[in-house]
């Protein structure tokens, strides 16, 4: 209850405390301080701070990227604050600030210190000095005091959440897809993970409590994403084959079987192969267009080797690209409350099919992006340690070694630190991997903080 | 030298004009071309002035270098910046070095953005992020999906709650729902893994051993790999692909699904004939063929995608394309793969074609399929006096050989109805005596004088009586003429009979000469006194008395 709250006042107090800060910047840059619109700006800035501080000791009105936070919580904007978010970024870049901390103890003067120090160093040849001026209570920095604000791991989860929830609504709703919306989403997400490729296999392992074809898609268009990046493709070709791999099954999810038929392999095999089907449904329109059309295939290829009858078709290469990946999201989640392989087993089995149902050379780029033990493994070590895969090994002669956050000393104790399995000298291996549902952490956390 | 701030000035005026060129020239006009240039000198003063790469701050109705305005308009819906705005760009970098191609493309984007003709499923951004510039950047900030989703305020605003919560369970140490793990049997648990990927999962794969069996990727097999997928995206063979994705859809469709899916595949098979891809289409019927044969649940999918040859779309694409040079033959060995019952639709095609070879070629073939051209009867009509060529064998035997010729007989057009009377064979004069005799009365004159020669040439006596009707009617000289000669060939009592009447009744000298030679000719003694009275006449014609004469010469003598 609590939290609703807090979330509430967020929603209402941020964008109008970055309204009131923007007002008084603005004032004071075309007006003396002491002008009658700057100090009627002042007193409202103040009159809001002052109720803000009354609980807390602090007041954090941030800026990254241009996105507003207050408290390290993300501000709700709507059009009509579009201009003021674009101004305070205008101003607070500048001055190099990310933060403005209005600390307990505020008063007029102090704000009124902080107008001064604003006008005279905006149009100094080093703006940024204004960091060093003592403003009392107020407090300005150039990184983020607060570990509230995201982090760009924390970003990248973000829009990955976004990405499952926008697929989910999409499949659930059976409304139009519009694919760039999409697109914009896995934009981000493709330049958030830029230097941090390895946790994008990590975003896909989060646990799943139903038959998400949300989070089953968007796992698939990750992954399709890394797997493209390491094959040197082109921007826009790494999206589309992204975009492939998210609308590859649009029908997961939607149905579920009746209890009787929950262990009818042929009722199972007849909802896989329905998938594509779901997806050429709510993708293509007539005219049919060729983009479209592409991904239809590909969904249709991906599933398709096992499939086909006594006529060899022609299998595009997307399809073979998206097998693989979707192959190992099905074999660590599948549908609850059914258990999963764990990935390194997944990983074995989907080789072990290299040739017969997969591509070999597709399986050998999935197994160099996802590594081995792929990211987010929850493994146990020989000391009895429990910890979760950090990265992919770049070289594949260490492959079995990668770098290991332990999160369960030997004995169940506590534990948080990171070894290097392949560093010289070192004696911890992995002895076996877990599956997801064997423990009740959730892997991705360990990731990701 | 310049001040930073003219520099400025300079690059607002070379960019305005760029955007309005746009409004008056086409891309890569020389116009565009050399205000865009004079652009990208702009640029280039403003980075050696002030050596800081061109930072355009971008509003909802102003763009601004620096405190320079550049761009302003006096509402946001008619600013140039308002697409740039509404997707959150807040500024645009040039770079120093930046080269007038990377800037004209960018502008060529604005201003595609401007006019709304961005690519589908494209905005700004993500074409621009695609496109790759390498010393133009964006700075974009998040901004609240646009009201054109499509997607009601509410439903945002609770796909955003969704995120947030999603975000937070995603973020938490422990993980929730660890305890509804259902104990299922080993088999049963195998059975749906190998569901869930279509491919046979043996308890070995399970093991969970050490030793792993890890190969990378070469770097070579990576760039084969990126080949292959290039090539694919060229669009090359997506269709005929597609083909084969619908052919499989199908077989796990629901009937209510079944329209839309044939409708595709419609679509699909009319693009790939007016490509003229018949290697590809022959080798799909001939797949789905085999598939329908080793399962028989298929044999209607078969049918109703093969009947889709004929419907509309697909035929006319069909017909079109015969038009071609060599084409034909490709075509008719497309058809020949269809099933026998399919073809039946094939007849509406054969009126489609334009060309009687063509129109021949497909008649064997179907006939040879064993299908019935009996719809021709009903459509001689669309016959042309061309297509008797080929008709000829359709006529000389097979079931609708009969109704063909007589419909055929009947043909609206004269030229079809004579040109099928020079065709005519003795058996076929015999069968189908009654509409011939209807032709002596014909309304075409050529079709009458054809079809009295046929039957004066093959003796047919029948024609006596509905010639000599004919005389009661008012006729050319030369065509009453031929009616006499024809009942003279023809003979008979009642020939001679109309023509001795004929002979008393005509007036005309020249006409009753020919009367008279037609009854030398016919021998008929009994018109002796007849002749007898006109030859000894006194004031008679010379010329009628002497062809009297001379039929009273051939005449048999009495007794």
């Amino acid at each position: 209850m609590a939290t609703a709250t807090t979330r509430e006042d967020a929603a209402l107090v941020g964008p109008r405390l970055m309204g009131l800060v923007v007002r008084c910047l603005n004032t004071v840059s075309l007006h003396d301080v002491d002008n009658a619109g700057v100090k009627e700006a002042l007193e409202e800035l103040g009159t809001l701070l002052d109720a803000e501080l009354r609980g807390q000791k602090s007041v954090e009105l941030q800026c990254v990227g241009g996105i507003p936070f207050l408290n390290g919580s993300r501000m709700k904007l709507g059009e009509e604050h579009l201009e003021t978010a674009i101004s305070l970024r205008r101003y607070l870049e500048h001055l190099q600030v990310q933060e403005i901390s209005f600390g307990s103890g505020l008063r007029r003067e102090h704000l009124r210190g902080f107008l001064v120090a604003f006008q005279k160093h905006r149009r100094a040849q080093k703006p940024q000095a204004i960091l060093q001026e003592k403003l009392g209570p107020i407090r300005l920095r150039d990184v983020l005091s607060s570990t509230h604000v995201l982090t760009p791991r924390e970003v990248m989860l973000r829009y990955y959440a976004r990405l499952v929830v926008l697929l989910k609504h999409v499949i659930s709703t059976g409304g139009q897809v519009r694919v760039e919306r999409f697109r914009r989403v896995l934009l981000r997400l493709a330049e958030s993970s830029v230097g941090h490729e390895s946790l994008l296999v990590g975003l896909t392992r989060f646990r799943r409590t139903d038959v998400d074809g949300g989070q089953h898609g968007a796992a698939v268009a990750v992954l399709a994403l890394l797997m493209a990046r390491r094959m040197g493709l082109s921007r826009a070709q790494q999206l589309d084959l992204a975009l492939s791999g998210l609308f590859h099954d649009l029908g997961r999810g939607t149905t579920t079987l009746p209890p009787e038929q929950e262990f009818d392999r042929a009722s199972h095999e007849l909802l896989a192969r329905r998938g594509p089907l779901k997806t050429a449904l709510r993708l293509l329109q007539r005219p049919l267009d060729t983009s479209r059309l592409e991904r239809v295939v590909a969904a249709h290829d991906c599933l398709q080797p096992a499939w086909s009858g006594p006529v060899q078709r022609p299998v595009g290469m997307a399809g073979r690209l998206l097998a693989v990946p979707c192959a190992f999201d099905l074999l660590t989640f599948p549908a609850p409350p059914h258990p999963g392989l764990a990935p390194d087993t997944a990983l074995r089995l989907i080789t072990h099919r290299a040739g017969t149902r997969f591509d070999p050379r597709v399986v050998r780029l999935f197994t160099a992006v996802a590594g081995f033990y792929p990211v987010g493994t929850l493994v146990r070590l020989s000391g009895g340690q429990l910890g979760v895969v950090m990265d992919v090994p770049t070289d594949s002669a260490q492959a079995a070694r990668p770098r290991v956050r332990v999160i369960q000393g030997a004995g169940k104790t506590k534990a948080d630190y990171v070894v290097d399995l392949a560093e010289p000298g070192q004696r911890l291996h992995i002895v076996a991997s877990l599956d997801s549902t064997e423990s009740d952490f959730n892997v991705p956390h360990f990731l990701f903080s | 030298m310049l001040s930073p701030e003219e520099a400025a000035t300079e690059v607002g005026h070379a960019l305005n004009k760029v955007l309005g060129a746009y409004r008056f020239y086409a891309e890569g006009h020389a116009a565009l071309v050399e205000v865009q240039q004079r652009l990208s000198e702009a640029v280039r003063r403003y980075h050696e002035v002030t050596s800081e790469a061109v930072v355009l701050h971008v509003r909802s109705t102003v763009l601004l270098l620096g405190d320079v305005v550049l761009v302003e308009s006096t509402s946001a819906k008619d600013s140039v910046t308002r697409p740039l705005f509404l997707e959150g760009v807040q500024e645009v970098l040039l770079q120093p070095g930046l080269e007038v191609e990377e800037l004209g493309a960018f502008l060529g984007m604005w201003h595609r953005a401007l006019q709304r003709t961005l690519p589908p499923e494209y905005d700004f951004y993500t074409w621009f992020w695609e496109h790759g510039f390498e010393d133009i950047e964006l700075v974009v900030a998040e901004v609240p999906a646009s009201t054109e989703t499509g997607e009601s305020a509410q439903a945002e605003a609770q796909l955003a709650e969704r995120e947030e919560q999603l975000f937070a369970e995603l973020t938490r140490r422990q993980a929730s729902g660890s305890g509804r793990r259902r104990p299922v049997g080993h088999d049963e648990w195998l059975a749906r893994l190998e569901a869930e990927v279509l491919a046979p999962v043996s308890a070995q794969d399970l093991v969970r051993s050490g030793a792993p069996a890890f190969a990378g990727a070469s770097d070579t097999e990576v760039a084969e790999l990126r080949a292959l997928l290039e090539r694919e995206r060229g669009g090359e063979g997506v269709h005929e692909r597609g083909l084969w994705v619908v052919w499989d859809l199908l077989a796990v469709c629901r009937e209510e699904e079944r329209g839309e899916l044939l409708a595709w595949m419609e679509e699909l098979l009319s693009g790939l004939v007016s490509h003229g891809r018949w290697a590809e289409l022959s080798q799909v019927v001939q797949g789905m063929t085999k598939d329908a044969r080793a399962a028989g649940a298929r044999a209607p999918d078969l049918y109703a995608v093969t009947r889709l040859f004929f419907r509309e779309k697909v035929r006319f694409a069909l017909a079109q394309a015969t038009v071609q040079p060599g084409v034909l033959l490709r075509v008719l060995e497309l058809l020949s793969a269809l099933p026998r019952d399919t073809l039946q639709g094939a007849t509406d095609l054969l009126f489609e074609l334009s060309s009687p070879e063509a129109r021949g070629a497909l008649a064997k073939l179907l006939v040879r399929r064993g299908i019935s051209l009996g719809v021709l009867v009903t459509r001689a009509s669309s016959l042309g006096e061309a297509d008797l060529d080929w008709v000829q064998f359709l006529r000389e035997g097979g079931p609708e050989a009969l109704p063909l010729t007589a419909a055929l007989l009947a043909h609206p057009k004269p030229e079809v109805r004579a040109a099928l009377l020079s065709r005519l064979s003795p058996r076929d004069v015999e069968v189908q005596r009654s509409p011939l005799l209807k032709l002596l009365a014909d309304p075409a004159a050529g079709v009458r004088g054809a079809a009295l020669v046929l039957l004066v040439r093959h003796g047919v006596e029948a024609a006596v009586g509905p010639l000599v009707s004919r005389l009661d009617t008012k006729l050319e000289p030369r065509e009453r003429m031929a009616v006499l000669r024809a009942l003279a060939d023809l003979g008979g009592p009642i020939a001679g009979a109309a023509l001795r009447l004929a002979f008393e009744r005509e007036q005309d000298t020249e006409l009753k000469a020919h009367c008279a030679r037609c009854i030398g000719i016919l021998g008929d003694p009994r018109a002796r006194p007849l002749l007898e009275a006109v030859a000894n006449k006194l004031f008679a014609p010379r010329n009628l008395k002497q062809a009297c004469r001379e039929a009273l010469a051939q005449l048999a003598p009495v007794g």
